[in-house]
């Protein structure tokens, strides 16, 4: 299998906690794996050391054949992540956002690209990026995540806070990223949007170490 | 957005209601000092006014210019930058030269914005307005050195008033140098904009290693 991305050995210790351990993991082209597991197995961390926004504590990551390590902003080119922790507006526009975050990625994109994302998310051109809800917030980082059309895309729980008219859209919308080839790790809470949207799950479980700690343990399994 | 991380900074200082505030009180202060001292005051013997004003000017600039950059800058630091590096996939050296030279820009304007009371104070002491540009052109270097300190300390310590007491000192500090150790106007010039580019040399170059990722 020609690999998108490829983690070998990756664990995550924030000074004696074992976020997780000993996960490996490969997703092929337009592959949509799911990271299911219960809550404080390590999920959302996984998703940041694959993103380059931690570093792991052992392991390897290969984002399209670039070793993460070695050159974590040539890896960062190659994707985006969709997770809690969002940029801050300083008082852009949604457009200005949207616009800024385009540019810096892909070069100056058309008014009517900018037009048909901010229709199909739903959004408030003018509307203040910090003063947005969480919903709405969320539907921002996923919309500015597909403009940019990523070779990957690492989605933390990517329909947390959407209702369910949102939800539907941007379930549709992330089918269609997935099925014109970009590479998905998503981490789900309900099962159903796994079977919707995934390929394969990869579970993570809580496991106790020698410390009584939680260690996850990862097992790859098809949808 | 052609150069988006230039046209961001610049949105968000001129989106900044502090910056029109700051600016007013900055083109009071100078226009005040030229009409009370100017006027009302006696010289004196073989003192200029311009030459007093200049070190008014240079002090004042010393203190607002970092306090406006603080201010109104998009405050971004820490695990902030390492995530508009993630969103924008630019280096973070690369969104803090632009911060810099953003912040930069605008100071240059603010500036500008008290030259005419620096003119008319030219004028009381019947100097050439060439002295004037020579000195708006000092304090562009001025506007360079600050804005390159007040990122460095953003970058250190996220308070803005810690920010701003720390960026003003350092900016001080080294207006103060050029003026001991240099004579000559050009000198003095060069040795604050090249302090001001080190400055930000370095804190690009240690930002690209140091925010790589985010804290644990």
């Amino acid at each position: 299998m020609t690999a998108m991305l490829r983690a070998t050995g990756l664990s995550k210790r924030f000074d004696a906690t074992v976020a997780f351990a000993g996960v490996d993991l490969q997703a092929a082209p337009g592959e949509c794996v799911g990271l299911v597991g219960p809550n404080g197995s390590g999920r959302s961390t996984l998703l940041k050391v694959l993103a380059t926004l931690l570093r792991p504590t052992s392991g390897s990551i290969e984002i399209d054949g670039v070793d993460a390590a070695r050159a974590p902003y040539e890896a960062r080119r190659r994707l985006a992540h969709v997770g809690d922790n969002a940029v801050p507006g300083h008082g852009l526009t949604v457009r200005e956002y949207l616009d800024f975050v385009a540019s810096a990625r892909r070069g100056q994109m058309s008014r009517t690209t900018i037009d048909d994302t901010l229709e199909r998310a739903g959004l408030r051109d003018d509307a203040d990026v910090d003063k947005l809800s969480a919903g709405t917030r969320r539907r921002l980082s996923l919309a500015a995540a597909f403009l940019v059309a990523p070779r990957i895309l690492l989605l933390d729980d990517p329909f947390a806070g959407l209702d369910a008219d949102a939800r539907l859209t941007f379930s549709r919308w992330l089918c269609e990223v997935r099925d014109a080839g970009t590479t998905t790790i998503v981490a789900l809470n309900d099962e159903r949007d796994v079977r919707a949207l995934c390929h394969r799950i990869l579970r993570l479980e809580r496991a106790a170490s020698d410390a009584g700690r939680v260690t996850a343990l990862p097992a790859t399994a098809a949808v | 957005m052609t150069l988006p991380l230039p046209t961001r900074e610049l949105v968000v200082v001129a989106r900044r209601s502090v910056l029109i505030a700051a600016v007013g009180m900055y083109v009071a202060l100078v226009a005040g000092f030229t009409l009370v001292w100017g006027l009302k005051l006696p010289m004196l013997t073989g003192v200029r006014f311009y030459d007093v004003l200049r070190i008014y000017h240079g002090g004042l600039l010393a203190i607002v210019m970092p306090w406006i950059a603080a201010r109104c800058q998009a405050a971004d630091s820490g695990d902030r930058i390492v995530m508009l590096s993630a969103l924008t996939s630019r280096r973070p050296s690369s969104i803090l030269f632009a911060k810099i030279l953003s912040l930069a820009g605008v100071l240059t304007l603010v500036v500008i914005a008290g030259a005419p009371a620096t003119i008319v104070a030219a004028k009381m002491s019947a100097m050439p307005v060439s002295v004037v540009f020579r000195d708006l052109a000092s304090a562009c270097s001025l506007s360079l050195l600050a804005s390159a300190v007040t990122v460095a300390w953003t970058v250190g310590a996220s308070d803005v008033m810690v920010t701003w007491i720390g960026a003003a000192a350092t900016t001080l500090a080294v207006f103060a140098a050029a003026s001991r150790w240099t004579s000559a106007p050009a000198v003095h010039d060069l040795f604050v904009a090249v302090v001001g580019l080190t400055v930000a040399a370095a804190v690009a170059t240690w930002s690209d290693r140091a925010l790589q990722y985010c804290h644990d």
